[in-house]
């Protein structure tokens, strides 16, 4: 892991949206949600994408995952741009990079049950017998903390905390290499976003995932990445270490993002 | 699958009084469709001149009509039309409409404009008078009738389906299961389908109601079932002609009408509480 | 000047009946602030809402809510209508849905003034500027007539303060009204509230889930958990001596910029999850999730114990903890 080897990389990306024609005769007005955004992630690591509301960063994660194809330029994991490869192609390498959404209850399909839920992935990306496919989805289970009977419940048996772990669980099932996290603790109680963040750094040191976490929390960033961008307004205005960033904040809007959040 | 939340619908559903009231007088029609597949009191058919207009009696519960034909066998008889109306033209319009909407909120973009555009198209008619088109095209009867109600209730699944649709496909979920690598027929079928289910589910029953109704309209002006298979609808519109000389025989069909009709409405109005309690009016 | 005596609040929902508010009790001076903090279902929603004598249909509450010598939850409809919004404000968690959007909010802003018989017709529209200038609206004059869709999240909260405030109140509640902002809007937002307390002389409770939003803005804390109080304080003297284990577990729960680089640190946390309404134990409510649990915490629920002068904890084993 200690290797410098880039796993992710994005060569100004940009994805532009239209918004609906506010009269017939004028120009559709254009929102540049992302704006020629430049990285690299290196493997192992965990990449934070810090931003305020609006400032593209969701989109920039749909992005990644191929969810949203961009307006121009590329998305490289593992050197090859997902974009270039065709529908099936691309369904193979997502084997190897998986998302947690932010909100536990509406990510989870309230009609089915925890096992079906968590072996989604492992039905669509591999070929499984049934008895492989349950021992799967119960070690995965047990890796983020759950029993083993939870496998024939609901999802609203669980409480918030213990819904984000079994989207974890769905997220791990593959192994992937990556797992892009879109603000994956904040609509939990504060005293179990601990919790699943002491998770997520313990799964990171058995799996040796890569983490793209996106988030507005500053500490949370701080306390899980160790490479960081600052987005505003789809563009990054300050990339570098975690370390650099917090201590030592270069542009204005780091400054004024920092300054913000209340202490105590 | 007796699991906690099945009981509590349950349980939820006998305190439910339009439930528990529509739900009986469904099951009343339908049980009486049933029997009446083997046994009426008297035979439905046969004419029997010498007992024309027979008031009631022990003989002839509801009495006799113009051609002597027992008025209950006649009504028992009828509930079979009613209920093979609805269930026929209620399919097809599940099954066209929700494949329909279900494609253009999967497909988006044009696809989806140009279904939407073409439900509103057909909304611009007025319902019965759509019917009324389709069976002077496509000739009278039953089927025809049935074919023509099924038509036109096509894009009221349609619409709703999209609408229930468009809901789903943005829950979170949905992208899960998108960066699971699944495709969209497949998040169709096993995200969006079950979670829409019970919306559809309540716009049948009432859609059930409304064939019901067009039916009896379509019989009425003859363009329906034709003689001599009971119908209500064309009971009634025999009944006109005795109007003055044995009202009752109007009244009976029309009661009919409308306790099947009530029935199924309120049926749906409860299992649309059941369903989403939060949509729920205080009670 | 606002004085709560016992106060229960029972909510009757779905799966039974369920006390939301056990036994609550504070005061607040006038011209203090006080904030309220805990997590989702701790009861510090119910709390603010039972003030205004808004709480919902499917609950009852007991207790008193003494305000300037009248108890708020004897009072009828009428008379609470001429407190709420004349004597006490309240600003609501989120901005877009608390406005209406069918009315511009010149005329939003206006209406309790209207209402109150604050303002002459003839003095509302130059009041109506006058608060928007102070809650920092750039442009009054050609805001007072736009609808809530064309302002921006923290304007609309604005808006919101400015109607909270226009007949100045002499206690203003808010519940969580920066969750729904963006860290720097929200610092903005709390700095005016901040600085319009003051200007007025008005007291506040202050609702937050967020411990630094309170440890921030308000002079004293009370921190709640499944619908008790566990602790409070002074500010300063519970911020530096947090007694009640769950308070402990709260703060040292959060990630904060100042801990130190280290790749291998953990959060502390505390086991399991905040439990249902309908499912808060009878005795200490943290027993559950409390590491120092015994016999005594199930049986009864724990009195008031004096850390310091004005700071006391709700715990049978303090001296267990320290």
């Amino acid at each position: 892991m200690t290797n410098n080897e880039t796993i992710v990389e994005a060569k100004s990306l940009s994805k532009f949206y239209r918004l609906p024609k506010e009269s017939l005769f004028k120009k559709p007005e254009v929102i540049k949600a992302v704006n020629d955004v430049n990285f690299k992630i290196i493997k192992g690591k965990s990449f934070g994408v810090v931003g305020e509301s609006g400032s593209g960063k969701s989109t920039l994660a749909r992005c990644i995952m191929g969810l949203e194809r961009p307006t121009a330029g590329e998305v490289k994991i593992n050197s090859v741009d997902i974009f270039s490869l065709s529908a099936n192609e691309l369904r193979n390498m997502r084997k190897q990079f998986q998302m947690v959404f932010q909100d536990p209850f509406g990510s989870l399909n309230p009609r089915k049950k925890i096992l079906s839920i968590i072996a989604e992935p492992l039905d669509v990306l591999e070929k499984v017998k049934k008895n492989d496919r349950r021992s799967r989805v119960i070690d995965t289970l047990k890796s983020v903390g759950l029993k083993e009977t939870d496998i024939e419940k609901f999802p609203h048996e669980f409480s918030g905390g213990q819904r984000q772990r079994i989207a974890i669980a769905r997220a791990l099932i593959t192994k992937p290499k990556i797992i892009v996290a879109d603000e994956p603790v904040s609509a939990l109680d504060v005293s179990v976003q601990a919790q699943v963040l002491n998770l997520l750094q313990d799964l990171q040191d058995s799996f040796g995932v890569t983490y793209i976490l996106i988030s507005h929390d500053l500490a949370v960033v701080k306390f899980v990445c160790d490479d960081v961008i600052v987005m505003n307004e789809g563009k990054i205005v300050e990339s570098g270490s975690a370390k650099e960033i917090f201590t030592n904040p270069k542009h204005e809007y780091t400054k004024t993002l920092l300054e913000a959040v209340p202490r105590f | 699958m007796f699991n906690k939340k099945n009981i509590e619908f349950l349980k939820r559903a006998i305190k439910h009084r339009s439930f528990i009231v529509g739900g009986s007088m469904t099951l009343l029609l339908i049980f009486c469709a049933f029997i009446s597949l083997f046994w009426t009191p008297w035979d439905p058919i046969k004419q029997n001149l010498l007992i024309r207009h027979s008031p009631p009696s022990w003989e002839h519960l509801l009495g006799t009509d113009q051609f002597g034909r027992d008025i209950f066998s006649v009504i028992m008889a009828g509930s079979q039309n009613s209920i093979s109306v609805g269930l026929v033209s209620v399919s097809i319009g599940i099954i066209f409409g929700v494949s329909i909407g279900l494609l253009a909120s999967t497909k988006r973009g044009w696809v989806e404009e140009l279904i939407m555009r073409l439900c509103d198209f057909m909304y611009a008619f007025p319902a019965i008078l759509l019917a009324i088109m389709l069976v002077a095209t496509i000739g009278q009867g039953s089927i025809n009738a049935m074919v023509a109600i099924g038509i036109f209730s096509i894009p009221v699944f349609a619409r709703l389906t999209r609408g229930a649709a468009n809901a789903i496909w943005a829950r979170e979920y949905i992208l899960a299961s998108r960066s699971a690598g699944k495709g969209l027929f497949r998040i169709t079928i096993e995200h969006v389908l079950p979670n829409i289910l019970s919306v559809i589910i309540v716009q049948a029953t009432i859609q059930f109601a409304l064939a019901i109704l067009a039916e009896a309209a379509l019989s009425f002006l003859g363009l329906g079932a034709q003689p001599p298979t009971p119908s209500w609808g064309r009971m009634l519109s025999e009944a006109r002609s005795m109007i003055y000389l044995n009202p009752w025989l109007a009244v009976y069909p029309g009661i009919a009408i409308a306790i099947s009709v009530l029935g199924l409405n309120l049926l749906g109005d409860g299992l649309r509480d059941l369903v989403d309690p939060r949509l729920a009016r205080k009670r | 000047m606002l004085d709560i005596k016992n106060l229960n609040i029972n909510l009757n929902t779905v799966y039974g009946d369920a006390t939301a508010v056990r036994n609550l009790s504070f005061k607040l001076e006038k011209g203090k602030t006080l904030g309220i903090v805990g997590e989702s279902g701790c009861g510090k929603s119910l709390t603010a809402l039972a003030v205004m004598g808004l709480l919902p249909e499917n609950s009852w509450s007991t207790g008193e809510i003494i305000f300037n010598n009248k108890n708020l939850l004897s009072l009828n409809e009428d008379k609470l209508c001429k407190i709420r919004g004349n004597s006490i404000g309240m600003i609501f968690q989120e901005p877009m849905t608390s406005l209406n959007p069918l009315h511009t909010i010149g005329k939003q802003i206006a209406e309790p003034m209207i209402l109150h018989g604050k303002v002459t017709r003839s003095m509302i529209k130059k009041e109506v500027l006058n608060l928007l200038d102070m809650v920092g609206i750039p442009d009054p004059l050609k805001r007072i007539s736009s609808f809530p869709h064309e302002l921006s999240g923290g304007q609309r909260q604005r808006v919101m303060i400015a109607m909270a405030l226009s007949c100045k109140p002499e206690i203003l509640i808010a519940d969580e009204p920066t969750t729904a902002l963006d860290v720097t809007i929200q610092k903005q937002i709390l700095d005016l509230i901040k600085d319009l307390i003051d200007e007025f002389g008005m007291s506040m409770i202050l609702i937050s889930h967020d411990l630094g939003v309170i440890a921030n803005n308000v002079q004293e804390i009370i921190v709640m958990y499944g619908g008790v109080c566990v602790e409070k304080g002074y500010t300063k003297k519970l911020i530096n001596n947090i007694s009640h284990p769950y308070s402990q577990g709260l703060f040292s729960a959060i990630p904060t910029l100042e801990m130190q680089e280290d790749s291998e640190q953990r959060l502390k946390t505390i086991p399991g999850s905040v439990p249902e309404i309908t499912e808060i134990p009878k005795g200490c409510t943290f027993q559950g999730r409390c590491e120092y649990v015994s016999d005594i915490c199930v049986k009864n629920s724990p009195n008031s114990v004096k850390i310091s002068e004005d700071h006391e904890a709700y715990c049978f084993n303090l001296d267990k903890l320290n």
